[in-house]
């Protein structure tokens, strides 16, 4: 005898920035076996997105062993970063990082 | 490497507040190579709609003797940060899951690497060291509904070495946010670096939902002398390829629910691959 079931899937549809459009998809199952799951809400996904670390970038100056080539005070007394902003919107911050010496 | 040992500060401590700065002060004395921050709390009978745990911490933050931020970042920017500085992101566990517990760790490093004998926190050295979790549960959703009030709990770990050893710190690595906007159209934006210590790097952050990066903020200059020495000059997207590819995890994993799939936010940009695995046995 065959049991009606459904189970749902999920696809990406877009992709835009770092938001994804997700879709999901019904499906019917006629011949209920015991790995199709009952009840659509119950299903879970597990989604792995891979690509660049999102607004975010590092310029190091000082190498990360010796330290050679840290940026002194004196050079620092004139030193600045100018952002080329061509949009509105974005969230940004600077961040600084410091050699505190004892 | 000598070998480290791991104190725990606060193991899961639940607070009783879903918004508050909470405020740790750290022991008198101690080497410290690093401090790891955990957070946990459980989702609502309700799934969350694309809540980010990530947006729980307005700030993390290191204070020292009551006046000196060393450590000073969003919880956005902490997880780039230490995902950039490592090459791999820390542990996390999204979930869109009903009742389910997330939970997600951050570390204040504190030299050049786990166990840096040269550079690190001594805390005999000052008057008072705190750590500072400025959090907010409703930034993730409707505390109530998405979030079970009252579930909020860190955990708190010092990476030191053993008592009775004393490295010889030279000094201290930390970072800090120094200056904080949101980007205009046609604007170029000057902003002086601070002085007061030698700079080892300086890190650019800059999201928006839905943006591809390098549109906002297309090219970052810096150098001194009103650039007649310049240190980097570019585009966002050539520094990003060059700098993405030497990171050693490039993915991120979320588990969704059937019910809340219409919409993902995700901490990658310049999406290249992306992978769905359907599951109907699951373990929170």
């Amino acid at each position: 005898m065959a049991n009606a079931t459904t189970f749902a899937t999920f696809v990406v549809n877009s992709v835009a920035g770092q938001r994804l459009t997700l879709g999901g998809t019904t499906y019917a199952v006629t011949d209920a076996g015991a790995a199709v799951p009952t009840d659509g809400a119950a299903l879970y996904g597990r989604l792995r997105v891979e690509g660049d670390i999102d607004g975010f970038l590092p310029f190091q100056f000082a190498d990360p062993m010796t330290l050679e080539g840290i940026l002194t005070p004196a050079d620092l007394l004139t030193g600045e970063i100018q952002l080329t902003e061509a949009a509105a919107g974005a969230i940004t911050s600077l961040i600084a990082e410091e050699l505190y010496l004892n | 490497m000598p070998k480290m040992i791991i104190t725990t500060l606060m193991d899961r401590e639940v607070q009783t507040s879903d918004t508050l700065v909470y405020r740790k002060d750290l022991p008198k004395t101690g080497f410290v190579s690093a401090i790891d921050i955990g957070v946990r709390f459980t989702n609502g009978a309700t799934v969350p709609v694309d809540g980010d745990l990530l947006d729980i911490f307005n700030h993390i933050s290191l204070l020292f003797n009551g006046v000196d931020y060393r450590f000073h970042m969003k919880g956005q920017d902490v997880y780039r940060y230490n995902w950039a500085k490592d090459g791999k992101p820390m542990p996390q566990s999204w979930t869109q899951v009903a009742s389910a517990t997330q939970e997600g760790w951050f570390r204040i490093p504190l030299g050049r690497f786990l166990g840096d004998k040269e550079f690190g926190l001594n805390l005999a050295k000052h008057r008072n060291v705190q750590l500072q979790l400025d959090y907010a549960l409703s930034n993730f959703g409707t505390v109530g509904t998405h979030i079970i009030t009252g579930t909020i709990a860190f955990t708190v770990l010092l990476h030191e070495f053993p008592m009775g050893q004393s490295p010889p710190f030279r000094g201290m690595i930390s970072a800090r946010e120094f200056y904080t906007t949101t980007s205009v159209a046609s604007r170029t934006n000057k902003q002086d670096l601070p002085s007061q210590n030698p700079m080892t790097a300086l890190y650019v952050s800059a999201t928006e939902d839905a943006i591809a990066d390098g549109v906002d903020i297309t090219d970052i200059k810096i150098g001194k002398d009103r650039f007649g020495t310049v240190w980097a000059d570019g585009k966002w997207y050539n520094f990003a390829k060059v700098f993405n590819e030497s990171l050693s995890v490039r993915f991120e994993d979320f588990t969704l629910t059937a019910a809340t799939a219409a919409v993902k936010v995700v901490h990658v940009n310049n999406v290249k691959f992306t992978s769905l695995c359907n599951e109907n046995s699951h373990v929170k």
